[in-house]
């Protein structure tokens, strides 16, 4: 019976000052929706970084050539030399390497990537071959002209296994098709090698490029190089082994860009870091704003309700259920924005991602946790006039009748 | 032989003050008074008197400066704030001169409203604010909220939430200031009506044609609580 009652009398207060409670409920409820706007946003941003490591490769990390390198000597560019001298010195690791071709040249359509690369590159990088097989070693030795091409390469050219591609007037054969982890990283010029995107031809890399525009085609050259290490618990060690090969005077390369999981985090943090403080100062001030108003709601319901309060205390009330009562309007107020708050940005952020490629994250926590914080926020900013409330002499009180 | 029944209401030396800028102001001083089970007792005295602090103290709602309350033989003074409580909502009701209902509620809601923090069954409840209502005439308002009801009806509706669930002590503060001649008779013979059923009242006024209706009479004086004749 008391419960049911105290449900009752709930709406009691809401209902005495409608305009005022309409208000606490659209300020609580702009202060959720950017709640969880903030929240399903540094989700995304957390949900790219881990798709960025995944397109990286689990304890993978990557040695980019840095772009100007076609104009220096042999000697202080990245190579095959370099790749052979990492797999011999690093035990317990798989190394491979790419090489950019120019795909235009091969007479290749705009936006196709042609790479050459060695019989390792599926163990290290985390592309899966769907169809057919990759390169093995005979394919590397024998100078195969055989090719491996992404899955979105094979659907735009329609190419299947057993199909031929022709690289400047050479044919190629289809031997395997690839499903390339693409759209997490953003793919530049400067790190094509490392984010090649999903329209991917993958030769072998002993096969001359016949295709070359330049005077002397380098076929040792390697823009990136790609280090697997199987065992986590080497990785750092192993990167500084890889440092310190790479500081000897004859393996010295100029101005070489280091892609691992932590520079590819590292990048993204900052941006969630800038999210965090902006967004959150925001959300925070939002928070604050309606959490007044409830207050406010609740002091001027506190004036207004003083006789009634009175008469609760002549039937029995003790000063606790006074305070109960005052809070649980409050938490109704709380809880009903949180969920209309959660709900309206909920189906905004729906919306702008089919319009924009936001990185947006809606999971369930995003429905929890605003309800966690709409307890809360109603506990706090209630406290204050739900004592004053049950501090309310019931004699005084009924003077004010 | 019988033993003789403890007075429902006893006041030993009972004084009450309240903190003002100025200094304690007394409003009560050393009352001594006992009020029998079944009187109808009127208060009298002018505004400031110290007719409401003195209702508030015997409606345990405020503990005296000094001096010992007894509720039914029990010393109530030193009650803890729940055991008061209990004894109040169980035993004692109240009527205000503004009436003090829920206005957005119906008759029937209001009447309700006496069992808010009493453990009983809805349904129990429910019998006995229908049976409260229909005793105070208001059957078919019942259903209408309170805001559109006359002074009278909201009055007989207040004296039905108070005696819902039937008090040992019904206490009254100026039940008939806000009503006309006719209502106010009209509330005055419920309160004869319920009086006459057993109940107890305690009527705090300024209207000296009242005291028909009550079988004591007592005055508020400079703090003082005096027994007065009924024909004063």
């Amino acid at each position: 019976m008391r419960w049911l009652a105290l449900i009752y009398d709930i709406g009691e207060g809401t209902r005495a000052q409608p305009a005022r409670a309409v208000l606490s409920f659209a300020s609580l409820s702009i202060g959720m929706a950017a709640l969880v706007t903030l929240m399903a946003i540094l989700g995304g941003v957390r949900q790219k970084t881990q798709g960025m490591i995944n397109e990286l490769g689990v304890n993978v990390f990557g040695l980019v050539q840095p772009p100007d390198a076609a104009r220096r000597t042999e000697n202080a560019t990245l190579s095959r030399r370099h790749a052979t001298s990492l797999a011999a010195n690093l035990p317990d690791t798989i190394v491979t390497g790419i090489r950019l071709e120019d795909s235009g040249a091969a007479g290749l359509p705009g936006g196709v990537v042609l790479a050459a690369t060695d019989e390792s590159l599926f163990q290290v990088r985390p592309w899966r071959i769907v169809q057919g097989r990759s390169f093995d070693a005979v394919d590397i030795r024998d100078r195969s002209r055989c090719a491996v091409a992404s899955t979105a390469l094979a659907k735009a050219m329609n190419l299947s296994v057993g199909s031929n591609v022709r690289l400047h007037n050479i044919t190629f054969r289809v031997i395997g098709l690839a499903e390339i982890e693409a759209g997490a990283m953003e793919t530049t010029e400067a790190q094509r090698s490392v984010t090649p995107g999903d329209r991917l031809l993958l030769v072998p890399w002993s096969v001359p490029a016949a295709w070359s525009l330049a005077p002397v085609p380098a076929i040792n050259r390697l823009d990136a190089i790609f280090v697997k290490v199987p065992v986590p618990s080497n990785f750092d060690s192993v990167i500084r082994q890889t440092e310190s090969l790479l500081g000897q005077p004859d393996y010295a390369v100029e101005g070489l860009s280091w892609v691992t999981p932590q520079t590819v985090v590292h990048r993204l943090m900052r941006y969630q870091r800038i999210i965090m403080l902006a967004g959150g100062a925001i959300v925070f001030l939002c928070l604050i704003l309606g959490g007044l108003t409830l207050t406010s709601l609740l002091l001027s319901g506190l004036q207004n309700r003083v006789p009634e309060i009175g008469l609760r205390r002549a039937l029995g009330a003790s000063p606790a259920d006074i305070g109960l009562l005052f809070m649980c309007e409050a938490l109704l107020v709380t809880l009903a924005a949180t969920v209309a708050g959660t709900g309206g940005a909920w189906i905004l952020l729906k919306m702008a991602q089919s319009w924009s490629p936001l990185p947006v994250h809606l999971g369930p926590t995003m429905a929890i946790l605003p309800l966690l914080a709409g307890l809360i926020l109603g506990i706090i900013f209630s406290y204050w006039p739900a004592r004053a409330a049950a501090r309310i002499s019931p004699s005084e009180a009924l003077r004010n009748e | 032989m019988t033993a003789a029944r403890p007075s429902i209401l006893n006041l030993e030396n009972v004084s009450k003050s309240f903190p003002t800028p100025r200094g304690p102001a007394m409003v009560l001083r050393s009352v001594n008074l006992s009020i029998n089970p079944g009187e109808f007792v009127a208060i009298m005295g002018p505004s400031g008197s110290g007719k409401t602090t003195f209702l508030n103290l015997a409606a345990l709602l405020d503990r005296p400066t000094t001096g010992s309350i007894h509720f039914s033989g029990q010393e109530v003074s030193a009650l803890n704030e729940p055991a008061m409580n209990s004894l109040r909502k169980h035993r004692i009701g109240m009527v205000f001169q503004r009436f003090c209902l829920l206005s957005h509620r119906t008759v029937l809601e209001n009447v309700l409203f006496r069992f808010r923090y009493l453990d009983i069954a809805r349904d129990q409840a429910l019998i006995l604010a229908r049976q409260a209502v229909e005793e105070m005439g208001l059957t078919a308002h019942a259903d209408q909220p309170a805001r559109l009801l006359s002074g009278g009806e909201m009055q007989r509706t207040a004296i039905a939430r108070a005696v819902a669930n039937p008090p040992d002590l019904l206490l009254v503060d100026e039940p008939t200031g806000n009503l006309d001649k006719d209502s106010a008779e009209g509330v005055m013979h419920c309160f004869q009506t319920l009086n006459k059923r057993g109940i107890t009242i305690l009527l705090a006024t300024h209207n000296p044609a009242l005291l028909k209706y009550c079988t004591r009479s007592l005055t508020c004086r400079d703090g003082t609580v005096i027994e007065t004749p009924l024909t004063e």
